[in-house]
């Protein structure tokens, strides 16, 4: 049992987060991320359209400067200015098509472990059969059939995410279905709703909250992938995944317009990996000292 | 003491499938429970004790357990015909059950006092207000030798005893009529295994409750029982009163074999008797007697024919070996 300094011991979420707050490598994963949140927040406020799209042919290329902190890029738009506003379209497709998978990955998994037989037979069927196709190939394709867009793109990429996640909460469900304490709660007259919301979903919520923050970075790589290739936002929209692949062809004259956009991206995925890899260690009881 | 009836099991029959393979988990359990009555039911894993309790409350895993056929009538009321909300009536208020395993029982991200709560909360039929339930709370926790300020902590913070104290508060919150304690002690070492005991003989007392104990062990129905049947393979091989076990020298072969797998205090012996043999595999029992191949009685008749129950007073024994005993007939 984990005591905390003080002699009391915690309830489990507090013990997770207390067990969090230790681990350096998530707590940076953590403050990054909160950084990045507050620039695209400070984005939508205080940066107008106008300086990340207007062209400026008299300031193109230049190096960061005191003036420019990131330089500029092949049109004389400021880097920095971009960059910022680009994270609102990464971290909307990390987090809000996490969440949207989440939740229909929760019903349809949920509902697979719970009901079981034929309405679990059925459910994972379907999901094994899209599981087959590629994770990009998928999103790909839906983008191909829907048309470009803001709005198909996280449509695009929250179906293909589902799939997968159904699953692991199906498999979370299940092994909490199968724990003594639900059988107790029935024989005090629980009904089978209740169970679901009052005694399953609280004891897998903390799995499925580390599963969440590892989709969100492989969401953010995967909408940075789909704009690179063209087939997600378009330039001059300053998405980073976009911003890399219009700058391919100054690499190796102008590195800094491909290291800005490029550091962004990996380094909002590395801070959700490392925040949901933090998040799983906490979980772990064998973890606990 | 009162005889009326309160629960009646009649010829229940319950399947467990998996796949190709059926297990005959209950062949035909029949038994009666009095009001005030504790019921020892024992038998060695895998006779059929939890499905017999689990079939009572209806709590059967719904892909996998199924009940053949059979009758259970509690206080007048056939559960079998009940449809699930009727039943969430019943469950937890008119009939709670302890669970075995103290340490899995309770849900480890609810406070105890909320679980306990739970039931009050969900057979609230007088409707009270929640601060009347929360008093209630401390009331139970009292009963069982819990300081009320500690029901804001979890499951986590409570050692073994401790929880199956609030396992038996979270059973016994809404005065029961009958309690089915499922191995209640196997989980706790044996000093705390007495006081778990006293403190429900305390309660039946006090609350009137009539008592199912699920055991495999001797000793504790010596201790709380006033009757006990004997489950083997799905069947009940005897059943009698207190008396009829304790001081009775005639018993089933099978029950003679559990009395012998005890060790003696008094006599010089080095080695314990355990009954030859296991359990007869329930996807395929044997013909005739379900104990045939491990009684060291066995004749030829009893490979052949299912024995019938033979009766004297209050002992049942369903043995052919009483066929020829004085006093015991053939029902």
């Amino acid at each position: 049992m984990k005591q905390t300094p003080a002699g009391k011991p915690l309830p489990p979420m507090a013990d997770m987060w207390y067990r969090l707050r230790r681990n350096r490598a998530a707590m940076f994963g953590l403050g990054m991320i909160v950084i990045f949140i507050l620039a695209a927040l400070a984005g939508i406020v205080f940066i107008d359209d106008a300086a990340v799209f207007e062209t400026n042919p008299d300031a193109r290329l230049q190096s960061p400067s005191s003036e420019h902190i990131f330089g500029t890029d092949d049109m004389g738009r400021d880097l920095f200015l971009r960059v910022i506003y680009g994270a609102r379209y990464s971290l909307t497709f990390g987090i809000v098509c996490t969440l949207f998978s989440l939740i229909f990955g929760a019903v349809l998994g949920a509902s697979a472990a719970f009901f079981g037989g034929r309405v679990d037979s059925a459910i994972t069927f379907v999901l094994d059969a899209v599981i087959c196709i590629p994770n990009t190939l998928l999103s790909l394709s839906l983008v191909a059939v829907l048309g470009l867009g803001f709005c198909n793109l996280m449509i695009a990429i929250t179906v293909s995410s589902i799939p997968s996640f159904a699953r692991i909460i199906r498999s979370i469900v299940l092994s909490v279905v199968g724990q003594e304490y639900i059988e107790a709660a029935r024989a005090i007259g629980v009904s089978s709703a209740r169970t679901i919301f009052v005694h399953v979903l609280p004891n897998a919520i903390g799995l499925i909250i580390v599963n969440a923050a590892m989709n969100v970075s492989g969401l953010i790589m995967s909408a940075a992938g789909l704009s690179f290739i063209g087939m997600g936002i378009q330039p001059p929209a300053p998405e980073w995944g976009a911003m890399l692949s219009d700058s391919l062809k100054y690499m190796r004259t102008y590195p800094h317009i491909v290291i800005f956009p490029g550091l962004a991206i990996v380094l909002t995925a590395l801070s959700f990996n490392l925040l949901g890899d933090g998040l799983s260690e906490a979980l772990d009881p064998r973890m606990k000292e | 003491m009162e005889q009326s009836t309160l629960l009646e099991v009649r010829d229940l029959r319950v399947e467990y499938t998996s796949g190709q393979s059926v297990v005959h988990a209950l062949n035909g359990v029949s038994f009666d429970l009095h009001r005030g009555e504790t019921l020892g039911l024992v038998g060695e894993t895998g006779a059929g004790k939890t499905t017999t309790a689990l079939s009572i409350l209806r709590l059967l895993p719904d892909r996998t357990g199924h009940i053949r056929s059979g009758e259970i009538v509690f206080d007048g009321i056939p559960l079998l015909g009940l449809n699930e909300h009727a039943m969430e009536a019943i469950r937890g208020a008119r009939i709670s059950m302890i669970f075995q395993d103290p340490m899995t029982a309770l849900n480890p991200v609810i406070p105890v006092g909320k679980q306990i709560e739970e039931a009050l909360f969900l057979h609230n039929t007088d409707g009270l207000p929640s601060s009347a339930l929360g008093s209630r709370v401390d009331e139970i926790l009292g009963m069982v030798g819990i300081a009320p300020e500690r029901k804001k902590e979890y499951p986590h913070q409570f050692s073994g005893g401790m929880k199956q104290r609030v396992v038996i508060a979270m059973a016994l919150a809404c005065t029961p009529e009958l309690l089915i304690a499922d191995e209640p002690t196997t989980a706790l070492d044996v000093t705390i295994q007495a006081q778990v005991l006293g403190m429900m003989a305390e309660f039946k007392q006090k609350l009137d409750m009539s008592m199912i104990m699920i055991t495999h062990d001797l000793g504790i129905v010596a201790k709380t029982c006033d009757r006990v049947a004997v489950l083997y393979s799905g069947q009940i091989v005897e059943t009698g009163t207190f008396e009829d076990f304790f001081v009775g020298q005639k018993h089933h072969p099978y029950t003679d074999g559990l009395f012998g797998s005890i060790p003696s205090l008094e006599g010089e012996e080095t080695r314990l008797h355990p009954i030859e043999g296991e359990l007869p595999d329930p996807t395929a029992l044997p013909e005739g007697c379900a104990f045939h191949p491990r009684c060291p009685h066995c004749t030829e008749r009893c490979r052949t024919a299912q024995p019938p129950e033979f009766k004297r007073g209050t002992h049942m024994v369903r043995c052919i070996l009483f066929e020829k005993e004085e006093g015991y007939r053939e029902q």
